[in-house]
Formats: C-alpha cells, structure tokens, sequence
C-alpha cells in the first residue's frame, strides 16, 4: 500500500498555491486527506478528535506553506505537521482509550488477511475479530507517541523505513529499533488475548 | 501461545479498514473552507480592545473636543494678557501685601537719611492714616514722594519720629449691644 505520490504534480500544486492560488491547494486536500486520516485516527483512536485535528493540520500547512522550500516532498512535509500536531495533541489530553471501531469498514470482511486470520488453520482461528481488534487497539494506546506514529506508518499504512525516518526526522535505525520494541510490547499486551 | 510477528502484521494492517463514515471525505473539502472563512473573523482579544478603545476615545473627543479648544484659548488669552502687560510696564508686577509694606519700610527708612527742609514738614493725621490704608492693599504702589511727605523729621539733630494719630480701624473694638 506504498501509493506513492507524484512529486512533480504535489511540487506544480505547490508552487500554484503560493503564487496565490487556493484551488491549487484544495487539490492538495482532497488528494492527501484519506491518508492522512488513516494516520491521526490510528494514533488518536478517536473519529471526532481526528477530524479537528485533520483540519487544523491543513490549515497550518496552508499558512506556512509560504515557507515551504520543496527540500522535502509535500508528501513528507505534510505528514511531518500532521505526526507533530497529533502528538502534541496526545499529550496534552493525555491517554484516553476511546475506541470507536463502529466505523469499521465492511471491506475488511473480503480482505485476504482476514480471511487468513480467521481461517480454520491459523492459530487464532477461535477469536473473535472484534475482540481481538479491541484488544489490539487497547495495546496500540498503551504504546508511547513515538511508537504508536512508527507503528503506525509502518505497518497500517505500509510506508518505507526511509520515508518514515524522513517524517519524523529520525534515523532509518531508529525507526527499526522502535519498530522491534513496539512490536514486542504489543505482542506482550495481546499474549493473554491467545 | 503468543502472537508471531507475522500475524501481528496481519492484524496491524487490518486496522487501515478502519474508515470514517461514508462521506465524509466528500464533506471534508467544504469543511475546511468553511473553517478558514470563519478564522478570518475570529480576531484576537487585544485587536477588538484595541477597537474598542479607538471608538470610545473618538466618542470622547468628539464631545469634549470643543471645550477642550474653548479652555485652551482662554488660558492663551489670559497668558498672553499678563505677558502683554508685564511687557509694557515692567514695574506694574503684583506684589503681596508683605512685599509692600517691606518696600514702605525701605523707603521710610531713606527718608530718615535725608532731612527735608523745614518748610516741607507736614503733620497731617489725615494724610499719615491715609498712607497706613493705601499700604494695606497691594495693588496701589505708594510714592516715595508722599512717604516722605508722612514723615516728621525732628530739628536739633534728633532722630525722626513717627506718628500715627489714628487707630486702625482693626484696632476698634466690635460693637456689643
């Protein structure tokens, strides 16, 4: 799931928005709001919190977007503002286990690892899948802000190492290393569960 | 038995079907619109006490603006009244009572060092009270000519003396019934 965008329409949209072209910038929004969506609600776990959220991170890339020197892709710059918004948004509201799974898509139903997950010959066959997403969702909220974005970009919405560490500013061995941990944290939270 | 770091995957990339409701992406672009035009009219506390303050001091001057420049141009004209005046008789200034009557004092002092002639002694009581009441105001400067004319200088090389042959008026005692 590494749709990766097209540098040179985002860098056209860019440059139109700051020669003073707003629809150039809902371009931008439309294009970049589903993904973006899918990251803060994975690190907030809350729908109403994400949309406030979500808008106000496009509302500060639109100002500072006078400031963007295209050293970086929209693509990363944009998910930078939105990580860091998230994350001080998570800290100052501290931790909240809101899950809102009702809004789970029924895609999920024809998904193949789903069907795998719930085949008769995987180990975890006995589970039910919205419990065990409760569950999973429960230990992704008891992992710290750090892991969570990590885990997050890398394993729901399938981003490269390379471009993660671009995101949070990190080194591509850091973004490994708190992949392992979270990933060994959230096997222990859900040990029970099996 | 525990969750392998295979099926933790799997199960980590279900959660991308996680979806806001239908529609929501649709309305999204609308909202975001709607929210920076209402941020445009949302201005900050200290912008709005700043208007405030401008209309109220506006308001305020408007009313007081003509009373303002009324009091001003009287204080100029009295200022420039007294400067005109001063001017054109420097000597004029108003002076207190005490200045006045040190002044007497200095003059009535003079006219002890110079003798008049004879024929110029006057003992006049009226004169000498009048001189004592025109002393007592401050505006009236008294010349040394009729100071000296008060004065009762005595012959045979003895020092000067001064009469006054009336009471003052303070000096009379209040009526009693």
């Amino acid at each position: 799931m590494t749709d990766e965008p097209a540098p040179n329409e985002d860098a056209q949209l860019v440059a139109r928005t700051q020669a003073g072209d707003p629809a150039a910038f809902d371009v931008l929004v439309v294009k970049y709001s589903p993904r973006l969506y899918g990251l803060v609600y994975n690190m907030t776990s809350n729908h109403e919190d994400t949309n406030d959220l979500l808008q106000d991170v496009f509302a500060k890339a639109y100002r500072s977007i006078g400031g963007f020197r295209g050293n970086s892709a929209f693509y990363t710059w944009v998910h930078s503002i939105a990580v860091n918004m998230t994350i001080n948004f998570l800290k100052k509201r501290g931790r909240r286990l809101t899950m809102s799974l009702d809004d789970m898509d029924s895609g999920v139903q024809n998904d193949k690892d789903f069907i795998e997950l719930t085949s008769s010959t995987n180990p975890v066959r006995e589970a039910d899948l919205s419990e065990l997403q409760i569950r999973l969702n429960e230990a992704m909220m008891k992992l710290s802000y750090d892991h969570r974005a990590v885990v997050t970009m890398f394993d729901i919405q399938g981003m490269p190492h390379a471009e993660i560490a671009k995101i949070l500013g990190v080194s591509e061995g850091t973004v490994r290393s708190r992949l392992f941990y979270a990933h060994r944290q959230l096997q222990n939270y859900l040990e029970e569960f099996h | 038995m525990a969750l392998d770091e295979q099926n933790l995957s799997k199960l980590l990339r279900l959660k991308r079907f996680e979806q806001p409701p239908p529609g929501y992406f649709d309305d999204f672009l609308s909202e975001f619109q709607y929210r920076q035009r209402k941020e445009l009219l949302k201005r900050p506390a200290w912008d709005i006490l700043r208007d405030r303050l401008e209309a109220f001091w506006f308001h305020y001057f408007t009313l007081t603006r003509f009373a303002y420049a009324t009091a001003s141009l009287a204080v100029l004209c009295v200022a420039g009244a007294l400067t005109s005046n001063m001017l054109r008789y420097p000597g004029s200034s108003v002076r207190t009572s005490a200045q006045i009557l040190a002044a007497n004092a200095v003059n009535v002092a003079n006219a002890a060092t110079h003798v008049p002639p004879a024929s110029m002694q006057v003992a006049s009581t009226s004169r000498a009270t009048d001189t004592m009441n025109t002393s007592l105001s401050p505006q009236i400067r008294i010349p040394d000519a009729m100071l000296d004319a008060s004065v009762t200088p005595v012959a045979n090389g003895q020092h000067p003396r001064y009469i006054l042959d009336t009471r003052p008026v303070s000096y009379e005692p209040p009526f009693s019934f």
